[in-house]
């Protein structure tokens, strides 16, 4: 019936309207691109199992409209995603600015131990860029947080970021579950280990 | 979120994202979800976003079978432990401390063991030693993501939306509900339904405790505080929609007072882990509790008179369907528009079913020919709407062969059921001539081997049609490809627009095909082209097309070689069938390479047969 594999991860990418996100799944999932905008209504999800160390990882991979009207929708799906993806056009700084904001709201209704990507999404499209390559680094630095530049149409960086943000999961996993108590302690897995957000910021980043 | 007000502040919130809105600095930001669900949404935007979460939910399902098989597993190997973990290995026994026998503590759990039935695990500061146990148990943890959770991650997909009223929205009162017309009840009867019950209340909540209670002791993470206590300790809230109300009584009653044993960590499993196996072994079990459970306590609005009795008998008729067939000539297809089916048999044990069509053509292999509407779920009355389209048949085709349409339940757990059928000889259709039909499903037409479950399934692959299946054997598919002499460019353009009814080369029972021409003889390397391969189908659509620079006077002389190939990673390519369109050729290949010849600057599409021996004298 369905494809064995190890682990499932969720998946899940947000940002501002028009950014991108829904072509960037495609192009993920489908390696196809597709110029129309069709804006997304609520929500999506595919699948890609995709292998790493050895193990098969079935991404599902939810999609959000960017949309405000649907808000209400999208953030119930953060509290099951293991991974999100933040979104923003580099020819649009306002979709770049609004990532504080959405990195707010991964603060408020995602888990704690979720992993988090920012992408600037159409680097394909230099000649119209508002936000440089640096300014998004800058961002992601502050928050400690991965960054690539990504382009979907022209499949930049695409499998790199998914495969980035499966590896980020799979490395928390592995800490998670190997990691023993220091001697002297309950000895017993610490499958609760009490992380604050601090956490996230000394992780090295991708620059 | 209903609150886009347009405020002073707002302005760096003002997206230039095209039709979105202003949005308030904050509120938007901070709204909590799930409440007030779904403000201002259309019924058709909540219609998608439902077939979403559907669609969801069917594969939370399996994953929940996934899980519910590891944690099976799991306690399986609990059940085979020998030894006390004090003096003698926990695992197989051995007496410890006696000559060659060194033991070992389990990290986890703390018992004894002897060397050979731990692991070592290299994990941070130091490695340690498991027992089996214990690192199936952080395996099953990693697998089932309970890692990432803190216990079974349980079901926290958001419940579909209220279509205009309230009915399912999974969040405060489904009472609520139940007042709606047929449409909405359709939806809304699922919550009695005892599979969502063992998927959703089911296993997930008896799960996490051997787990809990044995991994938190040390821990005692926020998660596990709350862990001891009833099932859904930690898991999403959200969870826990209309049917959280159903499950609960049922995990406390499947554990009582825990686990025999001294709450060691494998004794305290069996509780849980045995109560879980009643829930978990899936189907079979499944149909068991679906007679106790299927009559739900307050069945309101629900004026079907039989809605439970699934196995009642064949007594009930199966249903009507509504279909139109047209077959144009001119571009070989036939279109089959599905519109409706009343009344079909409830197949689920909500009384309702989740019916789709499948269209095959008969006789022949049922993967090249199966098409297939989208399933429309919890109803009895499908309206569909949808034209399934058959490319590529022959005059002769629409003589020989009958369409088959069979009504199919589908289930959650992708064991779908057979409804009934109905049969139409495509010989009864005229030409480019709608034909409506509004009929009554039967049961499968008895031949020989229909008696059989797989038949009675609907997944017979062949029909026995004696005396016909002969000259079927050999049939390979067919292509339809386009030639066009271009006299601006001094080009013969080829074009690869598709294939239909591949005879399939795989064991999945489809191909991957990809499709070679080549222009012989002496055009050198450029002669040979090939379009992109179509993963696992029959009927792949390439329009692609090729060019090759030739002298009209020259193309004469020429033959254009078209095969048709399954790609096989890593081993040859397998040999679909192929053709040849030349001077050379005879019939329908030869008069499409004479028409191009002929017409310059103007298309020609032309199907053709592909054959195993794809020479020139077998027409």
């Amino acid at each position: 019936m369905a494809k064995t594999y190890d682990y499932l991860f969720k998946l899940l990418l947000i940002g501002d309207s028009g950014v991108g996100k829904t072509c960037l799944l495609f192009r993920f999932s489908e390696d196809a691109f597709n110029t129309t905008f069709i804006s997304t209504i609520g929500i999506d999800f595919k699948i890609r199992t995709i292998e790493l160390d050895g193990k098969k990882i079935k991404l599902q991979i939810w999609d959000t409209a960017g949309q405000e009207r649907f808000r209400t929708i999208t953030t119930a799906y953060y509290r099951g995603a293991m991974g999100i993806m933040l979104v923003y056009d580099i020819t649009n700084e306002k979709s770049f600015d609004n990532i504080k904001n959405w990195i707010r709201n991964i603060e408020e209704h995602a888990s704690s131990d979720v992993e988090r990507m920012i992408l600037g999404n159409k680097c394909d499209m230099n000649d119209k860029r508002q936000v440089s390559r640096e300014r998004g680094e800058k961002l992601a630095i502050d928050y400690g947080i991965k960054f690539l530049e990504t382009s979907a149409k022209s499949s930049i960086n695409v499998e790199e970021s998914f495969f980035t943000l499966g590896r980020d999961i799979m490395t928390r996993l592995n800490r998670k579950m190997n990691d023993n108590n220091p001697p002297g302690g309950g000895g017993q897995v610490k499958i609760t280990e009490s992380r604050s957000k601090k956490n996230n910021f000394f992780r090295c980043t991708l620059l | 979120m209903t609150d886009a007000v347009i405020g002073g502040s707002s302005d760096r919130w003002v997206s230039n994202g095209g039709g979105q809105r202003s949005l308030h600095p904050k509120a938007n930001w901070t709204t909590q979800p799930g409440q007030g669900a779904a403000p201002d949404l259309t019924d058709e935007e909540k219609e998608i976003i439902n077939n979403v979460i559907a669609r969801a939910e069917k594969m939370e399902a399996m994953e929940q079978e996934r899980i519910g098989r590891l944690v099976n597993r799991l306690d399986d190997m609990k059940k085979t432990v020998c030894g006390d973990g004090v003096s003698r290995c926990l695992l197989c026994g051995e007496q410890l401390g006696s000559p060659g026998v060194s033991s070992v503590v389990c990290e986890d759990c703390k018992k004894h063991m002897c060397t050979k039935c731990g692991t070592q695990a290299d994990s941070r500061p130091r490695s340690v030693w498991l027992c089996k146990i214990c690192k199936e148990q952080r395996e099953v943890w990693k697998r089932s993501g309970a890692w990432f959770f803190k216990g079974f991650p349980k079901h926290f997909l958001p419940s579909p939306m209220p279509i205009s009223k309230p009915k399912d929205t999974g969040v405060p009162p489904p009472q609520a509900a139940q007042a709606q017309g047929p449409r909405e009840k359709s939806a809304q009867p699922p919550r009695q339904s005892p599979e969502r019950q063992s998927r959703t209340g089911g296993y997930p909540p008896v799960a996490p405790k051997p787990s809990e209670t044995r991994m938190a002791t040390g821990g005692a993470g926020p998660g596990h505080a709350a862990g001891p206590g009833q099932d859904s300790p930690v898991v999403m809230k959200k969870a826990l929609n209309v049917q959280s109300s159903r499950p609960q009584p049922a995990a406390p009653a499947a554990q009582p007072g825990p686990m025999p044993g001294d709450g060691g960590p494998y004794s305290s499993s069996s509780g849980g882990g045995g109560s879980l196996e009643q829930r978990a072994a899936p189907p079979a079990v499944r149909e068991e509790r679906r007679q106790p459970a299927t009559r739900p306590p307050p069945p309101p609005a629900e004026e079907e008179e039989d809605a439970n009795d699934y196995d009642s008998d064949e007594a009930t008729t199966l249903g009507s369907l509504e279909f139109s067939l047209h077959y144009e000539q001119e571009s070989s297809s036939l279109h089959c528009s599905i519109l409706k089916a009343k009344g079909l048999k409830p197949m689920d044990s909500n009384g309702l079913a989740d019916p789709y069509i499948k269209l095959h053509l008969l006789p022949g292999a049922s993967k090249s020919t199966k098409l297939r509407t989208k399933t429309l779920r919890n109803t009895r009355n499908p309206v569909w709407n949808e034209t399934l389209t058959y490319h590529g048949l022959t005059d002769e085709d629409m003589q020989r062969k009958t369409l088959r349409l069979s009504v199919c339940d589908e289930d959650k757990f992708g064991h779908n059921e057979f409804i009934g059928e109905t049969r139409v000889a495509l010989k009864k259709l005229k030409i480019n001539q709608k034909k409506n039909f509004n009929v009554c499903l039967e049961r499968v037409v008895p031949v020989k081997r229909t008696g059989t479950a797989g038949a009675a399934r609907g997944i017979a692959l062949y029909e026995d049609e004696p005396g016909k299946e002969g000259g079927e054997v050999e049939e390979r598919g067919r292509i339809l490809m386009s030639l066009m002499y271009s006299t601006q460019q001094n080009r013969l353009l080829v074009g690869v627009v598709r294939c239909v009814h591949l005879a399939a080369m795989d064991a999945n029972g489809y191909s991957d095909p990809f499709v070679k021409i080549c222009l012989k003889p002496d055009m050198g390397k450029k002669a040979k082209c090939k379009t992109q391969i179509k993963k696992k189908t029959l009927n792949p659509e390439y329009n692609e097309e090729f060019g090759y620079e030739i002298k009209h006077s020259d193309l004469a002389k020429k033959t254009l070689d078209i095969s048709v190939w399954d790609y096989d990673m890593g081993k040859s390519n397998d040999y679909i069938g192929g053709c040849q369109l030349g001077i050379t050729a005879k019939g329908e290949r030869l008069k499409h390479w004479y028409e191009c010849l002929k017409n310059k600057d103007k298309r020609i599409e032309r199907w053709h047969t592909l054959y195993i021996e794809n020479h020139i004298n077998s027409d």
